[in-house]
């Protein structure tokens, strides 16, 4: 008789909150359409890790499914790698080789994750009873790299415990860029200066400049950083594919079947971290709000920086193309061209947009390993 | 923590931003070399 009821007398309150929060992951998902390929089933893995006995995770002892994928998966890192291959073999990044200069607007648009790393880091101070220490502020700052393999694949090597609400703050601040990003923008500019015009001329890169691209990054990376080799070679590797222009076949199969592939099972197995124990306490609350600030100050840096370059250059730029420099792409071009629309109904920076929005990709993947490479440097000093 | 998470923006940023040059020269070079007229 206990057998048969396990199920209802295993049932705590708290489940009942993960199946609210899954189920506004859901609704997020279907209704307003917020990256509903990694929220749907992240909010579903929720669901399934918080049913009584969590037998998709272990039972008896055993690993259950979502454990051998997240073993399999997260914790080797294959998943946002090989979303990474995804992500490469869809990106055009000729906008970038027609404007490089962008690649500085995506350094500087990484600056939310150092900034929220700071300020982490001082509530951890404040709060020593939160046991933040500076492998988890840099986990909650890689937000910032608005970019959800490079949050997983560094919070996986910093802070497992923490990779739930970290994956679920980076996918859910990434579908807001559209409501997170004009405010500040706004804030830090004049009318004027979001009225500026930029050059929008596309002059031709050839297909032997689109194939050395992604070998040279690649090489460059690995040298000047090379633990982000994981995330910028698998990147590069399938730019290359798509650019080769001789894969047609492997560059469709990474665009579709293995990027929808590994999106379904990273997703739900993300969504199996957020077991009741780990999610429900006051550091998720932590990451949900530092998460946003990540974003913030990633605009800001991005947008100031624009503006400190305007001081010296004779050709200004619009400072609203900083803003384009984080990684959520191409949400934040468009942001962006929308916003300058609204001052100017002739104004169309969507090519400069998008060429920063390509150049906060590569810049992210480097700053998330540049941050795994510090951290424990420092702490080892 | 907080001095240490300074010391992680200082060299963070320096590190992107040199990683980044490095890339910025190169694909001036390769763009030069290698002119666009192939593709569009």
């Amino acid at each position: 008789m206990d057998a048969l009821l396990q199920g209802v007398t295993n049932l705590t309150w708290q489940s009942f909150v993960m199946y609210a929060i899954g189920g506004l992951l859901i609704y997020l998902a279907v209704k307003k359409d917020y990256e509903p390929m990694l929220l749907l089933p992240i909010g579903f893995g929720a669901i399934l890790v918080n049913l009584p006995l969590s037998s998709v995770w272990e039972f008896e002892g055993a690993d259950g499914v979502l454990q051998v994928f997240y073993n399999a998966g997260i914790l080797t890192e294959v998943f946002p790698v090989l979303i990474f291959v995804a992500v490469g073999a869809m990106i055009d990044f000729s906008p970038l080789l027609r404007r490089p200069k962008m690649l500085f607007l995506g350094a500087a648009a990484q600056f939310g994750i150092f900034a929220t790393v700071f300020v982490v880091a001082l509530v951890g101070e404040a709060f020593p009873e939160l046991g933040i220490d500076l492998k988890v502020a840099a986990s909650i700052g890689i937000i910032g790299a608005a970019d959800g393999p490079t949050s997983i694949f560094v919070a996986s090597k910093f802070a497992r415990q923490f990779l739930g609400p970290i994956s679920v703050a980076a996918y859910s601040y990434m579908a807001l860029v559209p409501i997170i990003q004009p405010p500040v923008i706004r804030l830090l500019t004049t009318k004027n200066e979001r009225m500026i015009r930029m050059d929008n001329s596309e002059k031709k890169i050839s297909k032997t400049a689109l194939i050395l691209f992604p070998i040279i990054v690649t090489v460059a990376a690995g040298i000047l950083a090379p633990i982000c080799v994981p995330l910028v070679g698998l990147l590069m590797f399938g730019n290359l594919i798509r650019e080769s222009g001789v894969l047609e076949r492997l560059s469709k199969a990474a665009q579709n079947e293995l990027a929808n592939l590994v999106t379904l099972l990273l997703g739900i197995t993300i969504g199996a971290t957020m077991h009741y124990e780990k999610f429900l306490q006051p550091i998720t609350l932590l990451i949900m709000v530092l998460g946003l600030a990540a974003f913030v100050f990633d605009t800001a840096g991005g947008v100031l920086f624009v503006k400190f370059l305007n001081l010296f250059s004779k050709e200004k730029m619009n400072p609203m193309i900083g803003a384009a420099g984080i990684s959520a792409f191409p949400m934040s071009a468009r942001v962006v061209q929308k916003m300058a629309v609204k001052d100017d109904p002739q104004n169309f920076i969507l090519m400069p947009a998008v060429s920063a929005n390509v150049a906060g990709q590569v810049a992210s993947a480097i700053a998330g390993g540049m941050v795994l490479a510090l951290v424990p440097w420092l702490l080892a000093a | 923590m907080a001095a240490l998470s300074l010391q992680l923006m200082l060299y963070g940023l320096a590190g992107v931003f040199s990683a980044l040059a490095v890339l910025y020269l190169s694909i001036k070079i390769v763009v030069r070399v290698f002119p666009g007229d192939t593709k569009e």
